[in-house]
């Protein structure tokens, strides 16, 4: 027994709360605080205060640093495909292991039985949990499908022309392939092979008009389509490696594929 | 007092944290973020450093929120702990920077506009009716992780007496916020 007065007179709950006490200390304020509620009270009336003069103490962090934080964090949305497969890693886990073979004793069933049951709970209960996150992907998908049913509509009009863009002497093995539409002055492009660039470049699309280079804007190496600027006119399509964010006339020294279109 | 916009209780709150819910991130963010900055800005000083110490902080709360339990303290109290935790280390390895906090300390006694940034003019007043030496306190003890022994090194005090000042220090604090 304890004089709980004295011991919150003592100071050892303000020192706890500034971490100046030793690990033994530590546990016995955790522990009393659990056994005696005038500790915990007076425990979380100094924590309290603590926190009344933290925010009497803030200043705005800058804006952007949310962002970059949350950059950094996994959020449950994030990996759908992760938690799919966690389904059925707990599915194994949840099927319970019975040892009928070896102990055949009949009075063992009533056991079974109470297992089957939990195990059954346990399941209606853990994939209703699981429901929200899975219709959840579902309705991704479901975005994911529409976009390219989108996509494909696009890529099937007639007016189409493809334009398979074939490496030059610095990349031979190198193609990009652009979709042009002259009457809706659409482009999009889908890179077939390109090296991959450094982070301070990327690869830039031009159309040539009248033998002039026309910027088409830049893009990522990845195999789905892009949408690239519009243009009504082209009698090439090339591609450069610029820096970041591009140039506005093109490094011909760079120049990694080009192709004609047919016509 | 504490929170802006009380949405959640806390026990909603930590159900959400766990499973790793954006909102609670955005409403921990949102609540927390300026009053743990504060804190940080007190102990570094430079701006950039608090930057980066408070990414690493939000980063460490997010990661280790399974590990906080409720029944031995409140959420900021584990939270402030973090900062506490991740600053000390940060000023250990850094020594450079340690002078800052010096600099830090000066600057509070010297009564210097350090609580301009208060946006509660309430909160303002009750924080003025501290002296600054037990401001100063609070800060180096309960935010900058100082020891009883450093904190009477630095400001050249009987060990005894710092003592009993950081502790009353945070009782006077409690009396002037009413609680």
């Amino acid at each position: 027994m304890i004089n709980v007065k004295e011991y919150i007179e003592s100071g050892i709950l303000e020192d706890y709360l500034s971490g100046n006490v030793s690990d033994q200390e530590r546990r016995e304020v955790d522990c009393l605080s659990k056994i005696y509620p005038e500790i915990r009270t007076e425990l979380d009336s100094l924590s309290d205060t603590i926190e009344q003069f933290a925010f009497a103490n803030k200043v705005a962090a800058p804006a952007a640093l949310k962002g970059k934080i949350m950059a950094q964090l996994v959020f449950a949305e994030d990996e759908p495909e992760t938690k799919v497969e966690e389904v059925t890693e707990e599915e194994e886990d949840n099927v319970p292991v019975l040892p009928l073979n070896s102990r055949g004793n009949s009075f063992q069933w009533g056991w079974v039985a109470a297992a089957s049951v939990a195990a059954l709970v346990g399941s209606v209960v853990y994939f209703n949990a699981r429901l929200d996150t899975l219709s959840t992907t579902v309705a991704q998908q479901q975005n994911e499908i529409k976009a390219q049913t989108t996509q494909i509509a696009q890529l099937n009009d007639a007016n189409n022309q493809f334009v398979t863009l074939k490496g030059v002497e610095k990349s031979p093995n190198s193609s990009v392939r652009v979709v042009w539409n002259p009457k809706t002055q659409e482009v999009q492009l889908s890179v077939l092979s390109l090296p991959t660039p450094s982070a301070d470049k990327q690869y830039q699309l031009w159309a040539l008009v009248e033998g002039k280079p026309v910027d088409l804007g830049v893009f990522d190496v990845s195999t789905a389509f892009q949408k690239m600027k519009t243009t009504g006119q082209a009698e090439a399509f090339a591609v450069t490696l610029e820096k970041k964010g591009g140039n506005p006339t093109p490094h011909l020294e760079e120049l990694y594929v080009m192709g004609k279109v047919a016509g | 007092m504490g929170l802006k916009t009380p949405k959640l209780n806390e026990s909603e709150l930590l159900e959400l944290l766990r499973r790793q819910d954006r909102k609670a991130f955005n409403y921990l963010y949102d609540n927390y973020s300026d009053a743990l900055y504060g804190v940080i800005l007190k102990v570094v000083r430079t701006e950039e450093t608090a930057q980066d110490l408070l990414q690493e902080i939000f980063v460490k709360i997010w990661k280790n929120i399974a590990q906080y339990d409720s029944s031995k303290g409140r959420l900021f109290t584990w939270m402030l702990n973090i900062a506490r935790n991740t600053s000390i280390d940060y000023l250990r390895v850094n020594r450079l920077e340690i002078q800052d906090i010096d600099t830090a300390v000066y600057t509070v006694e010297q009564g210097q506009s350090i609580y301009e940034e208060i946006n509660n003019n309430e909160l303002k007043e009750v924080v003025s009716q501290l002296k600054p030496e037990q401001q100063t306190l609070i800060e180096m003890v309960y935010w900058g992780g100082y020891t009883h022994e450093e904190a009477a090194q630095r400001l050249d005090m009987p060990l005894g007496t710092v003592k009993t000042r950081v502790r009353s220090a945070l009782r006077d604090l409690r009396k002037f916020f009413g609680a």
